[in-house]
């Protein structure tokens, strides 16, 4: 028997709508529901419709919880009941918690896909425990603030409805992540390109844009900051910015004037690779082309100053007049529904800030997250205090944090760590204890992620989850229940559902009849104040940064900071990058045959001429080395690659090397990443971007070392 | 991920009273008593470290007297309060 299912993606944060087939009640094919009139921009891996359906019947699902059998990390299991395994965490968890402080236990989340993140926020508040880890350090938390900051809100998205003339890439890859974090969707891109609209991609590799781009800066790993204030310096001293707008609607131009009068764009250029005459070509065209939009993504996340490079990006948009503009980016009110900080967090409960690990980064604390390498580091020193326990939901620590041999010294020295997983993977390998995890469409949930989009969408359950796998959830509020905090959580989980949805006055189950809530778009004029600041405009200074001891414009030293020097460039003279895969969902997934059919290896870009300088060619299997360890990717050589850049896959690691945890340790980029201070002082954010590097095909040796070290360590020897 | 505030912002002046005694005063105007009670209950109440006080609100002057001995850590606070102190 044959039915459709109304489903949606959780291959990507689009979260694309679907439509799924059944066959006596397996799940067959999945497909774009494109008659619903919801967002469904399928990549152009199709990895959801691909990946889904062998996703939900896949027989190296985790099915049931297991402990440890062996020593830690051997990776050998026996099988308990879900009473057994709670019983277990629950009696660890009141032991560190009454013996060493509730700060002794971690909550480590990944990304949300539903209400796995809420719950896991919410047990850190009841558990009284301030050390609730997520990734916000290199991803969505400097974007956001950095809105937050310069128009008020983070909810600022792309206005799909109206023609705009104008696009810029900057730091993300749509077709492989999803879009942007602006929420542009691709047909809406396609069309406005084949329409004429001017493309600008800042982007040192290549994505399936740069071909049809106008302008395609192949930028330094980690300079978009530079080049954001060389574009500012254009605008403002050609006069070419909207002058009438900032007048009215921005405070702080006097103080980026003086700002830009302190660089010069052959400075600029030093630090950016960008000749002169292209800023100034990029910055006219940006500014004198409207409306216009820059989807920024990522990349821009992944330095030791991404907040204020981040500022020095959105301050652009201001300086154009593009936010609240038709065809620009607008101030979205998002969907109604109880706001996730009040799930999350209780007045009577606050967060006990001054015990948390990572309290030297305010942006951090504020937005309820510890940076992930200061987790490792307290681990490690045992400063502020010892860490015994880690829950961890849906992450991979081994593969996504920097420094990852650092981080595996980390949580195999941790006295009891729980691992919910949908796969084994090299962190299960690691636990004491493994719980299966149930993706969406085999519970309700509701997926309200990325917050920014501004929508909230019903994932119903269309499909039972392999043998007894939970959602993460339902995990969570059990073993609220066992802990003493039943008060705080619910007989069964999914009435959290109904609650998440109170303000909205719906049921869960009106939501699904729904199927998604829309956010509000707000034009200049719709509202007054526009811009929900203190001044009520647009804060090119911000006195609220100031307040928060932070530099209140972006300086150019500043943004041009990178936690290497030099002198680091002479042994590993490349720059290293890396990119987000068309057809697996960051580390995840990679168990998917539908998918490892799309991509079966690691693949790295590199020059022709940078790959001869370094002995070796296209199709080698080659190493790339940090002063961190070195890894082993497939080398495609492009001469659309910037000659001393290097971008390396992310993510990879091998689901057939049981016996060797899954060998984290062979392609894996964090092999070279630091999480070493500095780190942005605000958000904690860790330098992944223009890592220096070098590549050679077997073990070097000194002789050709020299040859390789080429003429940039020749110029710094010299310098 | 972000927690930062959505809610309209506040405007306080700080003054220094003595070393760790300050006056907090609100700017920004305030319907009745009732809300200015409830911003200095909930607004100013979430960004008092554990070794800060409060005193007693003074609604004819707006105003209440905090004790700490970090003024730093309490007007990075007040940011995610949707708090602006008032330039010095």
């Amino acid at each position: 028997m044959k039915a459709n299912e109304p489903i949606f993606c959780f291959f990507c944060p689009n979260h694309c709508a679907m439509t799924a087939t059944f066959e006596d009640g397996k799940m067959v094919k999945v497909v774009a529901d494109k008659k619903s009139g919801l967002p469904c921009d399928i990549c152009p891996d199709a990895k959801g419709p691909l990946a889904i359906p062998e996703v939900h019947s896949h027989k190296e699902r985790l099915r049931y919880p297991m402990k440890r059998a062996g020593e830690k990390g051997e990776n050998r299991w026996t099988r308990i009941s879900w009473d057994e395994a709670l019983d277990i965490i629950a009696e660890k968890l009141l032991f560190y918690r009454d013996t060493f402080g509730p700060e002794s236990i971690a909550l480590i989340l990944g990304e949300p896909k539903g209400m796995e993140f809420a719950f896991g926020q919410r047990f850190g508040t009841y558990l009284k425990t301030p050390n609730v880890i997520t990734p916000g350090n290199y991803c969505g938390v400097q974007t956001g603030t950095a809105d937050h900051f310069t128009f008020g809100t983070m909810m600022v998205q792309s206005d799909l409805a109206s023609e705009f003339n104008c696009i810029v890439i900057w730091g993300a890859n749509p077709l492989n992540t999803g879009g942007s974090f602006r929420g542009m969707r691709q047909a809406v891109l396609d069309a406005a390109l084949r329409r004429g609209c001017k493309l600008i991609m800042m982007e040192p590799g290549k994505n399936r844009y740069c071909e049809k781009a106008h302008h395609w800066l192949r930028l330094k790993p980690g300079s978009d900051g530079a080049l954001a204030l060389g574009m500012a310096k254009v605008i403002i001293e050609e006069g070419l910015y909207e002058k009438d707008y900032v007048a009215r609607h921005t405070i702080g131009i006097e103080e980026l004037k003086k700002e830009i009068a302190t660089f010069t764009l052959d400075e600029v250029a030093a630090e950016t690779w960008i000749e002169p005459r292209v800023v100034r070509e990029v910055a006219r065209l940006y500014a004198t082309t409207k409306p216009a939009q820059i989807l920024w993504g990522n990349a821009l996340e992944n330095s030791v100053s991404a907040l204020q490079i981040c500022r020095a990006v959105t301050i652009l948009r201001a300086l154009t007049g593009n936010v609240g503009a038709h065809g620009g980016e607008v101030i979205i009110e998002p969907a109604k529904f109880t706001r996730p900080g009040r799930f999350y967090f209780d007045r009577r409960f606050p967060r006990p800030i001054e015990k948390s690990i990572g309290q030297e980064f305010p942006i951090a604390m504020g937005s309820a997250y510890v940076p992930t390498q200061s987790l490792v580091r307290s681990i490690l020193t045992e400063d502020p205090y010892p860490v015994k326990m880690g829950l961890a939901h849906v992450t991979n620590p081994l593969l996504t944090y920097p420094d990852s041999a650092k981080t595996y010294e980390a949580f195999m020295k941790l006295p009891f760590l729980v691992v919910a997983e949908i796969f084994p993977t090299s962190f299960t390998a690691i636990a004491d204890i493994v719980l299966p995890a149930a993706v969406p469409g085999e519970h309700d949930t509701i997926g309200y992620w990325p917050a920014w989009f501004g929508y909230v969408k019903a994932y119903q359950k269309v499909v039972d989850p392999p043998g007894d796998a939970w959602p993460d959830a339902k995990m969570i509020n059990e073993l609220a229940k066992r802990v003493g905090l039943g008060e705080h959580f619910w007989a069964n989980w999914e009435e959290s559902l109904d609650f998440m949805l109170e303000e909205a006055k719906l049921t869960f189950q009106d939501l699904v009849q729904k199927r998604i809530l829309w956010p509000k778009h707000y034009f200049l004029g719709d509202r007054e104040p526009y811009f929900p600041t203190p001044s009520g405009k647009a804060e090119i200074y911000s006195r609220q940064m100031s307040q928060l001891g932070l530099s209140p414009l972006p300086y150019f030293n500043e943004v041009s900071a990178s936690r290497y020097k030099k002198e680091d460039f002479e042994r590993y003279p490349l720059y290293l990058t890396n990119y987000k895969e068309g057809a697996y969902m960051l580390s995840g997934y990679r168990h998917v045959k539908a998918v490892k059919k799309k991509k079966a290896e690691a693949v790295c870009y590199m020059h022709p001429d940078t790959a001869e300088r370094f002995g070796v060619k296209n199709g080698d299997m080659i190493y790339i080395e940090s002063r961190k360890g070195r890894i082993q990717q497939r080398l495609e050589t492009s001469r659309d690659m910037h000659p001393q850049a290097v971008m390396a896959a992310f993510g990879w690691w091998d689901t057939k090397a049981d016996k060797n945890q899954y060998n984290w340790r062979g392609y894996n980029i964090n092999i070279l990443t630091d999480g070493d201070p500095p780190n942005d002082p605000a958000t904690g954010s860790v330098q992944l971007r223009g890592v220096p590097c070098r590549v050679y095909l077997d073990e070097p040796h000194p002789a050709r070392e020299a040859r390789r070290a080429g003429p940039t360590s020749r110029e710094n020897k010299g310098a | 991920m972000l927690s930062l505030p959505s809610k309209p912002w506040k405007k306080v002046r700080i003054e220094q009273l003595s070393e760790r005694e300050y006056r907090i005063t609100f700017v920004s105007s305030l319907a009745d008593e009732a809300e200015f009670l409830e911003a200095v209950k909930n607004d100013l109440g979430s960004c008092v470290g554990t070794d800060d006080g409060l005193g007693t609100p003074d609604w004819g002057t707006r105003s209440v007297q905090l004790s700490t001995a970090s003024i730093a850590a309490f007007k990075r606070r007040l940011v995610f309060a949707s708090i602006v102190v008032e330039t010095e």
